[in-house]
């Protein structure tokens, strides 16, 4: 038996529609219907924040239009009390327009401030690089696709780039 | 049963995911193979809680196929110097068998699974019986395989589970990258799709699925008479008689069902009258990954890298030669390429710089981890803890547990090594922490039911069969009597299995049971 393209596909499609199912009841990312952690100022300002962090240029769109905010709300709102209560802390420590507070919060490691942008960072990065703009427009992932065969490395040895 | 097309995340994308493949925060943190993909097969240890969680990682996949499902594949023998550890290496036990007498069972347990890799007449690591060429390498496996031969360390071809070519009445890879969630297609091995398959159409096999085995029921001569078990859904307890019981429930929970087998003839578990059972448990000594960034490969064209899901070459044990402040040896693990995972560590300020750099960074960061070999321990054991029982009430296991020295000796080598190999590369080395992951992260325990032809220093025979009771044979990883940094043990756990099933055949026939 040799496989041809529609016989690697024709499971693959079926899997597709088995997790796509799984997964109707997920609102999209970008259009949070309802707010489960942060209040609706909060969320406004965390979208701005987090956009300051990874913001859009000409390769691809920056972490609002990826729903940033959106994924740092639902893991909040799943988080510890303590997690919570330190990034509203951190939230509402801020002074100034939200580059200048991300500015001086970079200067105050440990201060609500402070820990509030190593937490926003991180949640950014990995809402981020973890949507598709992040993952497949931005750094241009492409897998996670069917391969008739995989090529390898094009290169001769020693100029492997 | 598990259906492969509805219950494996295989192409789900980690944005479809509401915690983006994470899960809830907190919920699998450390337990690497549990995420959002997985968790519904996996047995999640918080939920279902044991003593000393921290200490060992205890992973569960409770489905026909068990691990399989979602193995890491790799498929590399292991050779006669790992049969022999004490008299040819200087620590441990010695197996009661040698290489020769498990390598037709190698051959057999390759054929059947279906195994792509290279002929690479290594030491200590024989050829295996290939369907199939090796996977090709990524170019960053290739550039590392250039700069550590520098070193004089090799780099080989994968020999692993996944088809490079239809076998056996299975596709060849389709190369989505997704096997740790499970395949859609059956390229990869697992029981589910391969043996069972094959079992269904023998007239004298049943499958009984959701039958939770607790304990070896016993006849009036000692011998095994049957298993005790619970229907999973309706919770009714039930039994099954047979003329001989084979257990291959995963190593600790072939163990716990044993220990919890108490009669007049096996006061200390059925099979126990060492008192070794649950003794000597090991697992691959695994430490944490260190990651380095490569200029040389930096801002590379992109390219679909996913592959045969994870690494297409690999590090083998190269330490024969050298004098070593430990025993034993351990292999690496490479990760490269252009992946989903986007190593974000140390990439410091906000704004486009911060974008700009992880966009460079991109596929060009490689990242080794180290698998070691594991020195039996009599005092690494487990035992029922009879206070705490699970939803059937099933007396559950505790551990006792930690890393001896020889492992944290060996964990100084292993990192000087990754980082010496990563500076080959011109690689910046992300900030990392020295550690050992827990015993049982690697999903290699093994040795808790040793084999010995000595009834008082080990639990089985050299065929898997119990010291104690003769028509009761153990065919998981429980009868391990080393385990060397060698990567992979399924066709090891296969090979030893079959022997023991033609053994258990002979004696059925010859009337000795």
């Amino acid at each position: 038996m040799s496989v041809t393209r529609r016989t690697a596909l024709a499971p693959l499609s079926a899997a597709l529609l088995a997790a796509q199912h799984h997964l109707a009841q997920i609102p999209s990312p970008q259009t949070p219907r309802r707010l489960s952690f942060f209040t609706p100022e909060e969320y406004k300002l965390v979208e701005r924040l987090a956009e300051l962090i990874l913001p859009a240029d000409e390769h691809s769109p920056g972490a609002t239009e990826a729903g940033v905010a959106a994924y740092i709300d639902l893991v909040l709102s799943y988080s510890p009390p303590a997690r919570r209560k330190g990034f509203r802390e951190g939230l509402a420590a801020l002074a100034g327009s939200p580059a200048e507070a991300l500015a001086a919060a970079e200067k105050q490691p440990g201060t609500p401030a402070g820990l509030l942008l190593v937490e926003l960072k991180k949640l950014t990065l990995i809402g981020y690089y973890t949507s598709e703009i992040g993952l497949r427009r931005e750094l241009g992932y492409q897998g996670n696709a069917a391969l008739a065969s995989f090529p390898g490395c094009p290169h001769a040895a020693g100029a492997h780039r | 049963m598990l259906s492969p097309a509805r219950d494996f995340h295989t192409h789900t994308w980690p944005w479809q995911l509401p915690f983006r493949g994470d899960g809830k925060p907190g919920e699998y943190e450390g337990l690497w193979k549990i995420n959002e993909y997985t968790d519904h097969l996996y047995t999640n240890p918080r939920k279902e809680p044991y003593d000393s969680l921290d200490s060992f990682h205890w992973t569960r996949l409770r489905a026909v196929g068990g691990r399989t499902n979602t193995w890491g594949r790799a498929c590399f023998r292991h050779g006669p110097l790992d049969f022999k550890t004490k008299s040819r290496q200087g620590f441990g036990e010695d197996w009661p068998i040698d290489y020769a007498d498990l390598a037709p069972y190698y051959d057999k347990a390759e054929r059947l699974t279906g195994i792509v890799g290279g002929a690479d007449n290594y030491p200590n690591m024989p050829d295996g019986v290939y369907c199939g060429p090796p996977h090709k390498p990524r170019c960053s496996e290739l550039f590392l395989k250039e700069r550590a031969a520098r070193l004089g360390v090799p780099v080989l071809h994968e020999r692993t589970a996944v088809l490079s070519v239809p076998f056996d009445g299975r596709p060849a890879c389709h190369f989505c990258g997704a096997c740790g969630n499970g395949c859609d297609v059956r390229a990869r091995f697992s029981s589910l799709d391969v043996i069972i398959p094959k079992l269904r159409r023998k007239s004298n096999f049943t499958l009984r699925t959701h039958a939770v085995a607790h304990q070896v029921l016993v006849g009036e001569n000692g011998k095994a008479r049957g298993v005790s078990f619970f229907d999973a859904n309706t919770k009714q307890h039930e039994e099954v008689l047979a003329r001989a019981v084979v257990l291959a429930a995963s190593t600790v929970e072939s163990g716990r069902i044993m220990l919890n087998s108490v009669s007049r003839f096996h006061p200390r578990g059925m099979g126990n009258s060492s008192g070794l059972l649950g003794r000597y448990l090991m697992d691959s000594v695994k430490s944490g990954a260190v990651i380095g960034v490569v200029p040389a490969l930096e801002n590379r064209p992109r390219a679909n890298e996913d592959g045969a899901g994870g690494s297409h070459m690999a590090i083998p044990r190269f330490n024969y030669n050298r004098k070593t402040g430990y025993s034993g040896g351990y292999f690496i693990l490479i990760g490269s390429g252009f992946g989903r995972s986007v190593p974000t560590a140390a990439a410091p300020g906000w704004g486009l710089s911060l974008k700009q750099q992880l966009r460079r960074r991109y596929g060009s960061t490689v990242s080794l981890r180290a698998y070691g070999e594991c020195l039996p321990d009599y005092d690494n054991y487990f035992e029922i803890d009879p206070g705490n029982k699970d939803a059937f009430g099933i007396p559950q296991v505790r551990f006792h547990v930690s890393h001896k020295p020889n492992s944290l000796r060996m964990m100084e080598d292993m990192y000087g090594w990754m980082e010496q190999i990563l500076r080959a590369c011109g690689a910046e080395i992300l900030p990392y922490e020295k550690k050992l992951e827990p015993l049982g992260d690697a999903t290699h325990e093994c040795g808790s039911a040793r084999m010995g032809s000595d009834s008082r220093t080990s639990v089985l025979n050299s065929f898997c069969q119990s010291h104690d009771a003769k028509n009761l044979y153990v065919t998981d990883a429980s009868c391990f009597v080393s385990l060397p940094g060698t990567h992979g043990i399924t066709t090891w756990i296969m090979a030893l299995a079959w022997r023991a099933s033609d053994h258990l055949a002979d004696e059925l026939r010859k009337g000795n049971l």
